[in-house]
């Protein structure tokens, strides 16, 4: 139904569909006999269009989405590697820490189906930990360098809605949060044979750094750290509690969460600072406690 | 989070690509971009808008990087079966009727959604396969929600004027490749 034929165009008779008119419009479509048929035409092909698509195969789904985790490169969080799609206009995104990491905790958690219950948590938690400690030991060692964590604090690296990132894709200033899978070390007796493994998995080279440096803290992301890890942990992990408040980083400092273990007291998270040059600090962490159980280096 | 999510990110590239293969296609690039925004979005929209305008994105640069519009597959030989794996068939609709009729209205569907416009089809597609609403549209698409209500009445229209000439390959700028085999 063409708008110059007739007052009931496409747009009204859209409108009745979806049940967005006036009773007065209703009632105007109803009185014509056109109208009604052309409503039909509409309905029906709303009705083809609302058919529901076949789900996809239970092992379709399965290695879609284990590909879609596996092969997430691990500088899939940085602009420069994401594909160039765009469609519509993108509100520049923030960088954010708290609720951000907790999507993709969430997603992980999915991935380490093979982790029962405790590194699950651990790895959901992971986040708050991490920044937590990193604040103590910046804590116990000066308060008063503000500066560092301001520059390029809040940049966006890239659109996170998968829109085009050509003119999007500048990476963040002094860093950013570039954050991989964590490596599993698995259940361990104690916190010497965590270190020795780390030392191992740090050996090959493998690339599993979640990590936070200073520049990826942007002043204004307070609320969001103070966030509770209970907040991201599963159900059966303990209410871990790690209040963190504002950060500021050491300069230079960049700490990294890089593995979680399983230790018989409890799930233990991994961190490394290599930002030093000749080797890397590691810091066994008790994931529920946040305190440091054990210190290293590589 | 992504598995409850998977079958809507598909349904919608479905409804995009036009074919089961490419709406696979699309549907792994969208969960890798989800994957992959993650850590930058940024919780000012929903996150199944977001989720929705990642996938949308995602499959229209799919059909731009292809230069075309969306390609109907059919498989005539892929009628449903139990042994069949959905996404590599047609998914058809039980509604008794023969499979080459239903085939052919699947392929109407597709083809005519093909036809489309671009700034319809999505719409629509939102609109009455995902079931969003006005609002939600405007906002995935950061577009007004007038110009959303417009679309939606436009392409609508245009849909149930493709539909109702009976629409088959070759009398429209839609593709149909493949058609392959033949009916059982």
């Amino acid at each position: 139904m063409n708008d110059d034929r007739s007052p009931i165009d496409d747009e009204l008779l859209s409108a009745v569909l979806d049940g967005a008119a006036t009773p007065e419009e209703r009632a105007l479509v109803e009185a014509s006999p056109e109208a009604l048929a052309r409503l039909e035409q509409l309905r029906a092909a709303v009705a083809r269009l609302a058919e529901p698509v076949t789900p996809l195969d239970a092992d379709v789904s399965a290695r879609l989405l284990a590909r879609a985790m596996d092969e997430a490169p691990p500088a899939s969080l940085a602009a420069d590697d994401a594909a160039p799609v765009s469609a519509t206009p993108v509100p520049a995104p923030d960088l954010l820490v708290g609720p951000v990491r907790r999507d993709e905790l969430a997603v992980r958690r999915h991935r380490r189906r093979s982790w029962a219950g405790a590194l699950a948590g651990v790895a959901a938690a992971v986040v708050l930990v991490v920044v937590g400690v990193s604040l103590a030991r910046v804590a116990s060692r000066s308060s008063s360098n503000d500066s560092a964590s301001s520059s390029g604090s809040a940049s966006a690296t890239a659109p996170a809605d998968g829109s085009s990132t050509a003119d999007a894709a500048a990476p963040t200033a002094g860093g950013s949060a570039a954050a991989t899978s964590l490596a599993e070390l698995g259940a361990l007796p104690d916190t010497a044979t965590v270190l020795a493994r780390f030392a191992v998995l740090e050996a090959s080279g493998a690339d599993f750094d979640h990590q936070f440096d200073g520049s990826s803290r942007g002043a204004g992301s307070n609320e969001r750290e103070q966030a509770t890890a209970s907040d991201v942990s599963p159900a059966p992990s303990p209410p871990t509690t790690c209040p963190v408040p504002p950060i500021t980083p050491a300069p230079g400092e960049s700490w990294a969460a890089a593995a979680v273990a399983q230790l018989p007291g409890g799930p233990v998270i991994v961190m490394v600072d290599r930002a030093g040059g000749t080797g890397a600090r590691v810091l066994v962490v008790d994931a529920t406690t946040c305190t440091v159980l054990a210190e290293g280096t590589t | 989070m992504l598995r409850d999510r998977i079958d809507r990110i598909h349904a919608l590239c479905r409804r995009l690509c036009g074919n089961d293969a490419d709406a696979e296609d699309a549907t792994q690039e969208a969960l890798l971009a989800v994957v992959r925004g993650l850590p930058r979005f940024d919780h000012r929209s929903a996150f199944d808008t977001w989720v929705h305008r990642v996938t949308t994105n995602v499959c229209l640069d799919e059909l731009r990087r292809r230069g075309r519009r969306p390609t109907v597959v059919a498989r005539l030989d892929a009628a449903p079966s139990p042994a069949d794996a959905p996404g590599t068939t047609l998914d058809l609709p039980d509604r008794g009727a023969p499979v080459g009729d239903v085939v052919s209205d699947r392929l109407d569907l597709d083809l005519a959604l093909a036809e489309l416009p671009e700034e319809f089809r999505v719409v629509v597609v939102l609109r009455d396969q995902l079931g969003l609403d006005y609002a939600e549209i405007a906002e995935v698409l950061d577009l007004p929600p007038g110009t959303v209500r417009s679309r939606i009445a436009r392409g609508r229209g245009r849909l149930a004027d493709l539909l109702g000439q009976g629409h088959r390959p070759g009398g429209n700028p839609g593709r149909v490749a493949d058609v392959e085999g033949t009916e059982r």
